[in-house]
This record gives C-alpha cells, structure tokens and sequence, in this order.
C-alpha cells in the first residue's frame, strides 16, 4: 500500500515533464520523418527522409546553422569574460548583507522582456538612435552609421539576451568556493594573477562549465534579437526555422528536421565545451 | 585595494551599459513627434493618451497577466511536487535522474521547445491560443520552482517531522501543518519567478498563440511592422509596473527572511 502510494507521488512530477516536454520533442522527430506536415484534412503523412536531405542539400540551411553556432560561442566567450570579473566582485568584495541586492541590481535588466530589451537596443543602435546623434555631434561621422541590420548588432542583441545564464551559475560558484585556500596562498606570497589563474579559478570551474553549457544553449534558440535586430542579411536557424513554421505552407517537416539537427548539434557542442573547461581548468591547477 | 576599485568600477559600469538602452526608453517616450530618435524636439504625453486609449494594448496587457498568474501556480504545483518527490527518494542516483529530467525544459533552447510544442498541439488537436500557452509558460517555469522547493526542503530539520509522527500526525497532516509551511518562502519566491518568466516569454506565446496576442507578442508585431511611437510609452509603463512589482517582492522577501530568523532558534 505504502508502495503503491509512492509510485504515484514519483509518477506524476515524470508524467508532466514527460507529457509536455520530451513528448513534443519525439513528435517533432516523428514529423521530421513525414513528407507533407499539416497536409490536408484527412491525409496521412508519409514516411520520408525528404527534410534531411534537403539540409545536407541547401548551403543555406547549413550556413544558417553554422551562423547560429558561431554567434552562440562568441556570445558565451563574451558573455562568460564580462561576467566573471563582475560576479568576482559581488561575491568576493561586498559585504555579506548586501550581496543579493547588488546581484540583483545587476540582474535587475534582465527582468524584462527579450523584445522591449532588442527594442531599446534599437534605440541605441538606429540611424537617428542615441549612438549615431552623439558621434555626429562630437563630429566624429557626418553621416549615420550602419549599427543596426549586421552580425554585430545580433549578436550585442544576444548577449544582452542570455547574460544571466553566465552570471548566475558563475556567482553561485565564487559564492561558495572555500576562499580560505586564496587566502593561505596569499600568506604564501602567491601574486593576485597567480592565485587567480592557480586556484580560483579552478575551483569555481564547475560553475564556469555550467555557465558555459546554459548560456550556449540559450544563445542557440534566440529568435527576437535577430529578428529584430539582423534584418534579412543575416539569416540564423531561429529565423530560419521561423520561417520555415509560419505560413501553413506544409513545410514543418523541414522546420522540425531542422530543429532537431540543431539540437543534436548544438547538445554536442555544448558538452565538448564543457568536457573543454574541465580539462582546462584541470591544466591550470597543477602548476 | 585598487584590483577593488577597478572592479567596482567594472561592476557599475556594465550595470550602466544595461540600464542605458532601457533608459533611452523611457526618454523617448517622452517625445511629441511621430518619428522615434534623437534629437527628442519638443516633449509632451501625448504617445502615452495614444497607448491607453488603445483597446489592443488593454487586452494583450490583461491576457499577458492571466497567463503569468495561471501557469505560475501550476508551475509552482507541478515543481513543488517534483521538489518533495526527489527528497523523498532514498538513493542518490535516482534523485539526481529525476531532478536532471525535470531541468531538462531549462536547457532546451527556446525556439526548439516552442517548435516541438507546437507540433504537439497540433497533433492532439489542441487550438493555438491562451490555453496551449499557459502550458508552455507552465512547464518552462517548473524547473526553477522544483529547484527552489527542493534546496529548502533539504535544510528542513527531520526532527520536526519525527515530532509531528511522534504525536500522531499521519503523512498528509505532516504535509500540512510541518512541510509546506516550512517551504513557504521556497512557495512564493518559485510563484513570483514563474509570473515573471511567463509575463516575459516571447518565443513560447510567439508560436503557441492565436488570435489574441500577449503584450511580448504585440509588442513584436508592432515593431516589425514598422515603427510607431506609442510602443515606447506602453514600454515605459511595463517597465514601470515591472519595477515597483519587483521591489515590492524584494521587500516582501526581505521581510520574510526577516521572520525566517526570528522563528529559526
């Protein structure tokens, strides 16, 4: 009886993450293997390898995807330089009672909307935004600038998306180190760079690796940055994919193809970065 | 004592340089003309009239915090029961394979899991709209309710439950009167992150919604069409209705850990 009552009580948290997570993921497999998805009332879609093929045979497609990698990495490396000195700070410099609030003044952005905050990138970034009137009044340009519609408003765009993905794993982690190891190879006359590299570090590397992995896949599925940001020129899987999704045009098996290609991908690149960090960090420890 | 300074300096610049575009924002709403940029030319409300007296936004606004309280509190229930189902596993290893299950929709990027729900609704013959979303938003936010339930569930002191049982209390009335109140601060710190996550979520409403868009939605839509003024001023107001929710909560939280202290001999 005692059992049976607690295979229901673990039953039900699998279910829910079953019912709505992993099982939409099978049925996107299942409707990349489809010829024709929504077909008409009535059909019933057939097997085919069709949307596969297509990615292997559009330069396109894979040129997206190689974007999207790209940008998430150079968001993560961004992202993860920015954030490490300033976690350091909140965590290793400020006195106990107020650590959370200052983290949470830093974190405070990030609270609203990806769109109101691409938004008011573009405020910074257009034509007649507050970067363009301020380099023509200092005389700097004649003319506007280009700042919007280019990689590098994207990916500003996305940094400005994920960063807390970065900066909270990495608090948690200087948070929590033992500091006292910092401290005795302080006594011992270690310089701040040396304890840094040597120790610090290394023990927080777990935090960094998990910073890494999140704020990589996160990159990977940002859709309003470059949709608002990139303009047509600089297509990534999220607005491919998109496009692929919004009209009833029967192509979602190549849309969930895709999808799932990215996934797979991306899952890997995220893993190796971290097995990266680890060994890395592995180095650094032994002098 | 300067590494300290240049990392403060570090620390407030950078919170300067995220806060700048959301208060260039706010200056522009303040603007009279139609067109949105520098320089700003004569100031006046006019774009806020225009934002409220706009039946769209009023809608999308109202939708938006249906959705954020509803799939709050069932994310809450579901992350909360996932919480007190890994505790009360007695192996390590099985614990840890339902807590990495239950983080998966954390790790999933978010176009992905839009797409795959989608998909999904289509096939169970779900329509798009306020239903579909409300799960999406609801399973998105379970992960960080179930970590957050199940981190204060640990520094519950067994004793209090050996106590309860001592004096007769059978599971269900240690639930009640011993274990939920003692995660109550887990409770509303989980429910405030999941409103929030679900009123900011974009991509999920983006793919899962009908006809009637959330406010993120519209917001987009707006934008993409071409820009209009009044999006600055109903902006504005979302970040202001943002912050003093949010400063409410920090002081509400402050308040509890206050009393969180005082209970904790």
């Amino acid at each position: 009886m005692k059992s049976w009552r607690h295979f229901f009580f673990l039953a039900m948290p699998i279910l829910w993450v079953a019912g709505l997570h992993v099982g939409p993921l099978v049925a996107m497999a299942r409707i990349s293997l489809t010829d024709v998805y929504p077909g008409p009332p009535g059909a019933n879609p057939a097997f085919s390898l069709d949307a596969y093929a297509a990615f292997l045979r559009q330069p396109g497609f894979q040129l997206s995807l190689l974007r999207t990698l790209v940008l998430a990495a150079v968001t993560t490396l961004a992202a993860l330089i920015l954030a490490y000195p300033l976690a350091y700070h909140v965590a290793l410099h400020v006195a106990p009672n107020r650590r959370l609030r200052r983290l949470g003044l830093l974190a405070a952005p990030f609270w609203t909307s990806e769109v109101l905050r691409m938004f008011a990138l573009q405020l910074l970034l257009s034509n007649r935004g507050a970067l363009n009137t301020t380099l023509q009044w200092l005389g700097l340009t004649s003319a506007p600038r280009l700042l919007l519609y280019g990689a590098g408003a994207v990916l500003a765009g996305i940094v400005y998306t994920v960063f807390l993905s970065m900066l909270l794993p990495l608090y948690a982690a200087l948070d929590s180190f033992p500091k006292e190891l910092a401290e005795a190879a302080a006594l011992d006359g270690a310089g701040p760079w040396r304890r840094l590299w040597h120790i610090t570090l290394p023990l927080t590397s777990r935090g960094v690796a998990s910073g890494v992995v999140l704020t990589f896949l996160a990159a990977l599925g940002v859709f309003a940055a470059p949709a608002l940001l990139g303009g047509p020129g600089v297509p990534v899987f999220a607005t491919t994919i998109a496009d692929l999704f919004a009209a009833a045009s029967g192509r979602w098996p190549q849309g969930a193809a895709f999808g799932f290609i990215a996934l797979a991908v991306g899952s890997t690149v995220a893993g190796l970065l971290a097995l990266a960090v680890s060994r890395i960090a592995r180095g650094m420890s032994s002098p | 004592m300067t590494r300290r300074r240049v990392l403060a300096l570090a620390y407030w610049s950078v919170l300067a340089a995220f806060a700048l575009p959301l208060a260039l924002l706010a200056v522009t709403s303040l603007a009279n003309g139609d067109l949105v940029g520098f320089p700003l030319g004569p100031l006046s409300l006019r774009w806020y009239r225009i934002a409220l007296a706009d039946p769209d936004y009023r809608h999308a606004f109202a939708l938006s915090v249906i959705l954020a309280l509803g799939s709050g509190a069932l994310a809450v229930f579901a992350g909360s029961w996932i919480g007190l189902a890994a505790a009360s596993l007695n192996h390590r290893w099985a614990e840890l394979a339902l807590m990495a299950g239950a983080l998966l929709p954390l790790v999933t990027p978010g176009i992905i899991h839009a797409v795959a729900l989608r998909i999904a609704i289509q096939i169970i013959g779900i329509e798009p709209g306020a239903g579909a979303i409300l799960l999406g938003h609801a399973i998105h936010a379970t992960p960080y309710a179930a970590i957050m339930v199940r981190a204060r569930r640990a520094s519950l002191p067994q004793e209090q439950i050996e106590a309860a049982r001592v004096f007769g209390a059978g599971p269900f009335a240690v639930m009640a009167y011993v274990v939920l109140p003692w995660l109550k601060p887990a409770l509303i710190g989980a429910a405030g992150l999941a409103a929030l996550t679900s009123f900011d979520d974009f991509i999920r409403s983006f793919f899962l919604g009908g006809y009637d868009p959330t406010l993120p939605v519209l917001i987009f839509g707006r934008l993409r069409s071409g820009l209009t003024a009044e999006i600055n001023a109903v902006s504005t107001l979302v970040l202001i209705v943002m912050g003093v929710a949010c400063a409410l909560a920090a002081r509400g939280s402050a308040r509890l850990r206050e009393a969180d202290q005082v209970g904790d001999w």
